[in-house]
């Protein structure tokens, strides 16, 4: 099962992971942080970039 | 004839160091900085804090109220520029006396560098000596960019209107050039009117060039600074200090290198997002047609 709606190359995959990440972390800062720790988000977001790697 | 691998490396080796050199090594460097605590005054060094700097940036007040201050630039520019080009382009389609000269006259802004076009905008609206504080007075406008913030920031606006409409013109008679003939011909026969030709068959032949030209615009003028700084450097009080100009006076000002890294990143996200985001419609758009 596929994430993303069109095709995307393994650079694609990263770099729209990396966007991703930057912002969720950005986000969590502004408003999440004070209630669940960073590091929660980080996580998240690794494993949201490992599976959008593979699947695309 | 058969090119060898090692000959399309040697080819491309020589933009590819340069490229690394000017454009990778810089950004990796400022993403090193973003994490450190980082002042040449100061006697500590750089201070690894890690993700502080971010922190301190999303509830920095003075920041966010300068991106919004420039995202508003931005939008207003290009709702002010798209559509003028647009319409300007398609008149210049037709036949009329002294087309020519206005073509040549329409274009000379964009032959001017941004820094004289910032200093020749602080003569014309010097409250003393420039012409247009002189004529908007005669009309019962009290005209002063030092002084009235909406004033300051509408200047700015139709400074960059005035500055960049021409390159919209060109690319869009560059657009409109290469269309195709049949549509016109066949809407012709159809006794379609100027209106429906335009709504129907131009427009959506456009979009592609009408995206990209969007696309160049924000990027612009989202990195707006050298008209701006010359003319109002930010004032009056914070009126006209966009995101870029808030960036170098940060700098300037408290030579907190690691924090000015961390906002020029969360600039280049912003800009790599929309861009991306836009990226992806051109290809959209560009496949329908």
């Amino acid at each position: 099962m596929r994430i993303l709606p069109m095709k995307t190359n393994l650079f694609d995959r990263i770099f729209i992971g990396a966007v991703v990440m930057f912002g969720l972390h950005l986000f969590w800062v502004r408003f999440v942080e004070q209630f669940i720790p960073l590091y929660v988000a980080t996580i998240g977001s690794l494993i949201f970039l490992v599976t959008l790697i593979i699947t695309g | 004839m058969r090119v060898k691998k090692t000959q399309v490396w040697g080819l491309i080796s020589p933009t590819l160091i340069l490229m690394i050199l000017i454009g990778v090594i810089p950004v990796i460097y400022v993403i090193y900085l973003s994490v450190f605590k980082y002042s040449v005054f100061s006697k500590t060094g750089m201070v690894y804090v890690g993700f502080d700097n971010f922190r301190k940036l999303v509830f920095d007040a003075s920041f966010l109220k300068s991106l919004s201050l420039g995202l508003t630039f931005v939008a207003i520019c290009c709702l002010v520029e798209i559509p003028l080009g647009l319409l300007i382009a398609n008149v210049l389609t037709y036949e009329f006396k002294g087309k020519g000269v206005f073509r040549t006259i329409m274009a000379l802004p964009l032959a001017m560098a941004p820094v004289s076009i910032g200093s020749m905008w602080v003569l014309l609206t010097n409250p003393d000596v420039g012409p247009l504080p002189y004529f908007l007075g005669k009309i019962g406008v009290d005209y002063n960019i030092g002084v009235n913030a909406t004033q300051a920031f509408a200047t700015t606006v139709f400074m960059d209107v005035w500055h960049w409409t021409p390159f919209v013109i060109l690319t869009f008679m560059a657009g409109l050039a290469s269309l195709p003939k049949d549509p016109y011909e066949a809407s012709l026969v159809d006794g379609a009117n100027r209106w429906q030709t335009f709504r129907y068959i131009t427009l959506p032949l456009l979009r592609p060039v009408i995206l990209t030209t969007l696309f160049i615009r924000i990027m612009d003028t989202f990195r707006v600074f050298d008209e701006v700084w010359m003319l109002t450097s930010g004032g009056p009080g914070t009126a006209t200090r966009f995101v870029s100009i808030h960036l170098v006076r940060e700098v300037l000002r408290s030579m907190n290198y690691g924090y000015s890294s961390a906002m020029s990143l969360f600039l280049l996200y912003l800009t790599i997002v929309i861009c991306w985001l836009l990226l992806t419609f051109i290809s959209i758009s560009q496949e329908e047609v």
